[in-house]
């Protein structure tokens, strides 16, 4: 559904990605791992189109997107949940998520907000609310119903559990298994890996730019590298 | 009679938020500060009088297509001078403005001169008793348009999908971007509509002080009036600049009259030494 080939992006002079290829099935959930600063989330802004690549290809669906705005991306179908979840903080929890839609139809926005609703009931609770005034947890939700708002085929997630407190955490994971189960594809950032892995079908490292190692996520979760370094086991 | 200086004060005071709420627009959506909105107003204001007084087309036309003109250079003033500069730091930008303002002083000087002409009022030159109070229908009229103007912003910001795009744009370019919201078109928009709000302001104020190049100045007043509200709130750049109308109207009747000229500039000193943050004014947000 989509796929990566030989991808660089410069962030302002710096060689974020340093040439990543990737693949990502659809229906599929994908654990795009790594430490801080290996181009994570530089690899989310490029398939979005907040920034463009200086070379390779990113296609979606087959056709190429790697010169489209984020606004034709969007209505391609993919929705990216950025960094810092990045709510508006003075609009309603409702006009948030109107917003989310702002690429479809009016006429589909109702029953898309009691989708999302269904999945976040507290967001319907606190439809009136600012923003701004929900909890880190309750923010993360916004953010990933305001993105399911756009009925995205392909939905981008950086680092969902970013300073969740670990009950909430498993709330979010139990969230997107429920997504991923309605029939939308995921492409999942995570630096808690272990979760990540437990989710995800299939899993890429990235270091410093470039990915190295991929493989299916059990055999990720039993390598002895992937183990040591980003699970944290000692042996 | 002093009811009556405090009316009058707040028809002057709503000219002014109009241009306070202008450049709070455009302030609160790209961050820029537009040195020209007063010039933008005055742009207006002759493009009326050409149309009425040298071309002789009826004046509910004339005003009608101004508004149109002022829209059209809220765009232009983004195409040819925002939009080339967007790399430009928020002072360049400012620095930009404020040569834009020069240029359509002296431009207009060149060719309506710099002399003041009559311009006529949308409402009857009349006094008015009601009860005990004793008004003009100008200034009834001025109030009454700017209510409306500001009712039908309220509304539009509020309840439309355009009007909450541009809200979520001024608050995160980048969450909007995401959610496919054009930000460059939202840009142009602003600008339009801070063009328009300029022109409305223009036919307003033009037949109480008649029409100059001098009429861009009100800026001032307006940059007042947005401060004294709180920089950057909408319903502060409002009241604020109808606060300020009244206290310019009402200064004059215990001190001498020359007191006037200074109250904008006094309330700009005394709003940044004592409250900075104006009346109304928000929490400065913090961009990572």
């Amino acid at each position: 559904m989509l796929e990566l080939t030989q991808v660089e992006t410069y962030y302002g002079k710096v060689r974020a990605l340093k040439g990543v290829s990737l693949k990502v099935e659809e229906r599929s959930i994908v654990a795009l791992l790594g430490a801080n600063g290996a181009g994570k989330s530089t690899a989310l802004k490029t398939i979005s189109g907040l920034i463009h690549p200086a070379s390779g290809s990113i296609r979606f669906c087959g056709e190429r997107i790697d010169r489209d705005s984020p606004e034709r991306i969007v209505r391609r179908g993919i929705s990216h949940v950025p960094e810092g979840r990045d709510i508006f903080p003075y609009l309603t929890i409702h006009e948030n998520l109107t917003m989310g839609a702002f690429t479809r139809p009016k006429t589909e926005a109702a029953e898309t907000l009691q989708r999302v609703f269904s999945h976040f009931p507290i967001l319907e609770k606190r439809e009136k609310q600012m923003a701004g005034t929900l909890s880190g947890g309750e923010q993360q939700m916004l953010a990933i119903g305001r993105a399911l708002m756009a009925r995205p085929r392909l939905i981008l997630l950086d680092e969902p559990s970013l300073g969740l407190a670990p009950l909430l955490v498993h709330e979010i994971f139990k969230i997107i298994l429920e997504i991923n189960q309605a029939g939308t594809t995921i492409l999942l950032i995570e630096q808690n890996a272990n979760m990540a892995l437990q989710v995800a079908l299939y899993g890429y490292v990235l270091e410093t730019g470039s990915i190295s190692v991929e493989g299916l996520a059990p055999e990720l979760r039993t390598n002895q590298y992937v183990r040591h370094t980003y699970l944290g086991v000692k042996e | 009679m002093l009811i009556h200086i405090v009316i009058s004060g707040i028809a002057t005071g709503c000219i002014y938020s109009l241009v306070a709420l202008g450049l709070t627009l455009i302030y609160k959506s790209t961050e820029h500060v537009n040195f020209a909105q007063g010039d933008m107003s005055m742009v207006s204001g002759f493009i009326a009088f050409t149309l009425f007084a040298w071309l002789k087309v009826p004046v509910p036309l004339a005003f009608f297509l101004a508004l149109v003109g002022s829209l059209g250079l809220g765009l232009v003033m983004e195409f040819l001078l925002v939009k080339p500069a967007i790399r430009a730091s928020h002072f360049n930008v400012f620095i930009i403005t404020l040569g834009a303002s020069i240029v359509m002083q002296s431009a207009s000087g060149l060719i309506w001169t710099h002399n003041e002409f009559p311009f006529p009022s949308l409402f009857p030159n009349k006094s008015l008793v009601l009860g005990p109070v004793r008004t003009d229908a100008g200034s009834l009229g001025i109030i009454f348009s700017t209510s409306l103007l500001m009712l039908a912003l309220f509304l539009f910001f509020k309840y439309s999908k355009t009007g909450t795009s541009l809200r979520a744009v001024s608050q995160s370019q980048q969450a909007a971007l995401l959610m496919g919201i054009s930000v460059k078109r939202c840009f142009a928009l602003t600008w339009a509509i801070s063009g328009l709000v300029a022109g409305i302001a223009a036919l307003l104020i033009a037949p109480v002080v008649f029409l100059s190049t001098a009429l861009g100045f009100v800026v001032v007043n307006g940059f007042a009036g947005a401060i004294l509200g709180g920089w950057g709130s909408l319903p502060g750049a409002v009241v604020g600049g109808v606060i300020l109308g009244v206290l310019e109207n009402i200064a004059p009747f215990y001190f001498p009259s020359e007191i006037r000229n200074i109250i904008p500039f006094a309330v700009l000193v005394g709003v940044l030494v004592i409250r900075p943050s104006g009346i109304m004014g928000e929490e400065r947000r913090r961009r990572v």
